[in-house]
């Protein structure tokens, strides 16, 4: 064999011994890579839709019935901003709009769209990146590693930093930057409680994470931070988060979570979050395979879906869509489903990037 | 994309393409202006991923990585060209091109193989990269990449004998 190889490293040397001249490539690929990049800034659909048809369409084979056929889901981009890229901080957002446009990451998190634009977290500042204009620092000396938006996207609350080891919990108009709220957080309120994050509004209270447990911040008390008796974490997804309780001895994770509607008991699945009408609530198996999207009126299950491949990262797209992608050879895909119909179509191809779907608020 | 990135770019692509479109030809199984059309693929994709890509010193196996698994997925998805069969095809009658040396002879087996295997066997003896290196260019396990290999020299060899015996 060996005499084999010597052979073949001879051949494959011969063979290219006189390569053509080589054009002159690099202007011509900077002029296709900017058109590439215009092309993911331009208006929703054009691109992405010659990708789709060029793609192909597939329906998920599922073991449950489907109510209607897959044509009836609907194409097109996502509407939701993507983050495109193998990691959160790594990645470019690609932001749906009148003209989709393209948000660089480069070291900030992207958190969620708002009415005014995205929200990010850079270092220890909280962003806006509004459409088309220059970014706008909201927050700075960040002590959270989380913000709750409000349901329609126009305030959020952080934690800050303000001296002295002393933190806030501010309650921040997203427009003006204005500080609507506030109230002092430390070891009297929240005993031992290093890490505090908020992590839903519900209603008008905010609720949040404490590592341990969870407590409440009630509009128009400045004092009091409450505990919330009986939970263990407060955990995010969409509009609308969910309390949870860990029953070690039934659940390998959570055991109860209550939306603002119901409480539900889950048993190794995932809580991915509630729709943005607050209608359903996606669950995901801890396989990634499965989907379920129960109703948060009386918890009756509105579809199950097998997935062709795990999800990798999911999320609302709207009231009876959500977004899943998957990571596939050679391409990463997403995905969209379409509750009612319990149809899905392939939106896109992504290549080697992970798309995540940033949670959209205010719509 | 930083006129400075433009600038980079354009220095890669001056100083390596020539290098890397021996890789291309070999790769797409010996035909110039497909193995031009995969490197502009290539590059596109590393233009595009550019600012990604942190350590300057790996944009060139970057590239090599991006060539061997487009390759090999362009032959899944869309070649019109030549058909890889998993089987050499037997030889019928005199070759055409007696004359030529043996070496010669073993390259044309060598475009005969699937994609992949080629890929494999271009990776391993004309990069001179390691079975790990070759695994993690194409995205295969160590073990993949020696029994595509072996399969592939196992190939080449008994067309060869076959040849021979002709």
């Amino acid at each position: 064999m060996e005499r084999m190889e010597q052979e073949l490293r001879a051949s494959l040397a011969r063979v290219v011994e006189s390569p053509p001249t080589v054009p002159v490539l690099s202007e011509n690929i900077i002029q296709r890579g900017r058109r590439v990049r215009r092309r993911r800034l331009a208006v929703a659909g054009a691109a992405v839709a010659a990708v789709v048809v060029a793609a192909g369409l597939f329906l998920i084979p599922t073991r449950h019935p489907v109510a209607e056929p897959a044509r009836l889901t609907p194409r097109g981009a996502p509407t939701v901003a993507m983050t495109y890229g193998k990691s959160p901080s790594s990645a470019v957002v690609v932001w749906p709009g009148p003209e989709r446009h393209v948000v660089s990451m480069a070291g900030t998190t992207p958190l969620a769209t708002v009415p005014g634009g995205l929200l990010r977290v850079s270092g220890r500042d909280l962003e806006l990146v509004p459409e088309n204009s220059v970014r706008r620092t909201l927050v700075t000396q960040l002590n959270s590693e989380r913000v709750a938006v409000s349901a329609d996207g126009r305030r959020v609350v952080v934690v800050t930093f303000t001296g002295g080891g002393r933190r806030q919990l501010q309650e921040v108009d997203v427009a003006s930057g204005r500080v609507l709220r506030s109230v002092p957080v430390g070891p009297p309120l929240v005993a031992g409680a290093e890490p505090l994050n908020p992590a839903f509004y519900s209603g008008d209270a905010v609720m949040l994470d404490t590592g341990d447990g969870v407590v409440r911040w009630e509009p128009g008390n400045d004092q009091v931070v409450g505990a919330v008796e009986g939970y263990t974490k407060a955990i995010g997804g969409g509009r609308q988060g969910a309390l949870a309780m860990s029953k070690p001895d039934t659940c390998d994770d959570i055991g109860t979570v209550r939306t603002r509607f119901k409480h539900w008991t889950l048993c190794g699945e995932d809580f991915r979050g509630v729709s943005p009408d607050g209608a359903s609530v996606l669950v995901l198996s801890k396989d990634l395979r499965s989907v379920t999207v129960n109703e948060t009126g009386d918890g009756d299950v509105r579809r199950t879906l097998d997935l062709p491949a795990a999800a990798r990262a999911i999320g609302w797209e709207d009231d009876d869509t959500f977004l899943y992608t998957t990571a596939g050879e050679p391409q990463n895909t997403v995905v969209r489903c379409v509750v009612s119909t319990g149809g899905c179509l392939t939106v896109e191809r992504v290549g080697d990037d992970l798309p995540v779907p940033l949670p959209d608020y205010g719509s | 994309m930083s006129a400075q990135t433009d600038a980079e770019f354009r220095e890669f692509v001056a100083g390596r393409s020539h290098a890397l479109l021996r890789t291309s030809y070999l790769l797409v199984g010996g035909d110039w202006a497909l193995a031009e059309d995969l490197l502009q693929a290539a590059l596109l994709k590393t233009y595009l991923n550019w600012a990604r890509i942190r350590d300057k010193e790996a944009v060139e196996a970057y590239v090599r990585a991006t060539l061997a698994t487009t390759a090999t997925s362009w032959w899944r998805r869309r070649w019109h060209g030549e058909r890889a069969t998993a089987e050499l095809p037997e030889t019928s009658g005199p070759d055409h091109a007696a004359g030529i040396d043996d070496r010669d002879a073993l390259w044309r087996m060598v475009r005969r193989l699937p994609p992949r295997q080629r890929a494999v066997l271009v990776l391993r003896f004309y990069e001179d990269y390691s079975e790990a290196e070759t695994a993690r260019t194409l995205g295969l396990s160590p073990g993949t990449v020696k029994s595509h290999t072996s399969r592939a020299l196992a190939s080449l060899r008994v067309a060869l004998d076959t040849m021979g015996a002709n």
